[in-house]
């Protein structure tokens, strides 16, 4: 199990988890002077890596309004509760395991609210401001409506199944990483992204594939 | 390579990350079998669609109100916690960590009174309130073994059992305006807080949602009267459960408030 086969695209692929130990973690010294006492350190790390926290917190939400809320929850925890990193993952695998439990918590809270997929906010295309939002808005509102389509499909899986999925294919980690995140075997990552794609392919139907939307 | 095993392992061949062998047993079967390469190409758009997700999301500066709330006092350590990290510094060494927890564990237990208080609740009966988790907690807190000897006869774990068949079959109480009716169910929520804590957790997440907090409110008040407010928010702050972190803080503001 040495030689692994070339990816058929190419996909800049952080470092697996088993590696981590011996790699510099970027946020090392931020995360010491934040130890040291230094509040502009902790500062530093809270813009470092909002954008990634409030991205996956968006996509396992569904609503802006609601990231944003699980995101300074994620921080605040991490402030409360960082003595209990021990280095043996990277910083940003801790922050996301916080994250993802920030967005579980949150779900449980807004389950009953939100009990269809209809009252999906349209917050999701609001405040993207992706490549298409340039001169055509007609491919700036395909493209918002893209990706609220796609949002509602990601908020229709199970939160087991979304979570994996959302790490590896929008924030690009890798299985082993995300095993750390979510604390399970990688086995169960590899087979838990499969079934999430399955689902949403089969749910996306008419936009991927010439199948049409046969189930 | 069969047609299931092959359509199994699409995901890890499209991400790359199958061995050779495996890799090239997948490649054998799709050259052989229309349906695997449309799969196979479904698959693949569906990750690229997602992976068009990561684009141009706006994140809001999240770091000025932050660190407004830290300053506020919103993400501050607790006393016990405090106390770990000192405790922490002055045992440095392999041992350090347990001996620190060890050493708040015993200073918890000596500063801490077992008081087991009157507690007057209208409609509820007085003794048996307070009495119950006093109890409990003695076991679980003291790390000497003849304290828990001494006090084994007096298990709480059978009277859970027996609460636990009793509330089964018995109202929500806490969908009521008071929380007259709720003296069984509090009983029963503070000696599993104290007993196992990640049961307590969960028991606490199944109360619906609109509900939850005003009962976790609840059962801080209720700690807090019995002394036993403080020692329930180490145990969930010592869980590695975001959702057990959060209650603690309820347990911590009652406990200040308590006093």
């Amino acid at each position: 199990m040495t030689a692994v086969t070339q990816p058929l695209f190419d996909r800049p692929r952080s470092i697996p988890a088993s590696d981590a130990a011996e790699v510099v973690d970027p946020d090392r010294d931020l995360v010491d002077r934040w130890r040291g006492g230094e509040a502009d350190a902790f500062a530093a790390l809270v813009r470092r890596h909002q954008r990634r926290v409030f991205g996956l917190l968006l996509r396992m939400l569904g609503s802006r309004e609601e990231a944003e809320d699980a995101a300074q929850d994620a921080f605040l925890n991490l402030h409360r509760h960082g003595h209990r990193f021990r280095r043996e993952s990277r910083f940003s695998t801790f922050l996301y395991r916080i994250a993802v439990n920030a967005a579980l918590n949150r779900r449980r809270s807004i389950g009953r609210r939100r009990a269809h997929a209809d009252a999906f906010s349209d917050a999701y295309a609001v405040g993207h401001a992706g490549p298409e939002s340039g001169s055509d808005p007609e491919r700036a509102l395909a493209g918002d409506r893209l990706r609220t389509r796609l949002g509602r499909e990601l908020l229709a899986l199970p939160d087991s199944l979304r979570a994996p999925v959302v790490l590896y294919d929008v924030e690009g980690l890798s299985y082993g990483e995300i095993a750390d995140v979510l604390e399970v075997a990688e086995g169960t990552v590899k087979s838990r992204i499969h079934r999430a794609r399955q689902a949403l392919r089969a749910r996306l139907g008419d936009l991927v594939g010439e199948r049409g939307t046969q189930p | 390579m069969r047609h299931e095993r092959t359509a199994r392992r699409l995901s890890e061949y499209l991400d790359g990350t199958l061995s050779g062998r495996d890799g090239g047993r997948v490649e054998a079967h799709l050259a052989s079998c229309l349906e695997c390469r449309n799969d196979l190409a479904e698959l693949r758009r569906t990750s690229e669609l997602l992976r068009g997700l990561r684009a141009g999301v706006e994140s809001p500066d999240l770091a000025a109100s932050i660190l407004e709330r830290i300053r506020a006092g919103e993400a501050e350590p607790t006393l016990v916690e405090r106390l770990r990290a000192s405790a922490g510094r002055f045992f440095s060494g392999a041992w350090g960590a347990p001996l620190a927890t060890a050493a708040v564990g015993l200073a918890v237990l000596v500063l801490v009174p077992r008081i087991e208080i009157e507690v007057s609740i209208p409609g509820g009966s007085e003794r048996e309130i307070a009495r119950p988790i006093a109890r409990a907690e003695a076991p679980r807190r003291a790390p000497v073994a003849a304290l828990a000897a001494r006090r084994v006869n007096e298990s709480p774990l059978r009277e859970t059992a027996a609460a636990a068949r009793r509330l089964s079959g018995s109202s929500l109480c806490w969908e009521q305006p008071s929380f007259e009716a709720c003296q069984e169910q509090r009983e029963f929520f503070m000696d599993l807080a104290l007993r196992d804590t990640r049961a307590f957790v969960e028991r606490v997440e199944a109360v619906p949602s609109t509900q939850r907090e005003r009962w976790i409110g609840e059962l801080s008040r209720f700690a807090a009267e019995s002394g036993s407010a403080t020692s329930v928010a180490e145990r969930l702050r010592a869980t590695d459960d975001p959702r057990a972190w959060q209650m603690a803080t309820h347990f911590d503001v009652a406990s200040f408030d308590g006093r």
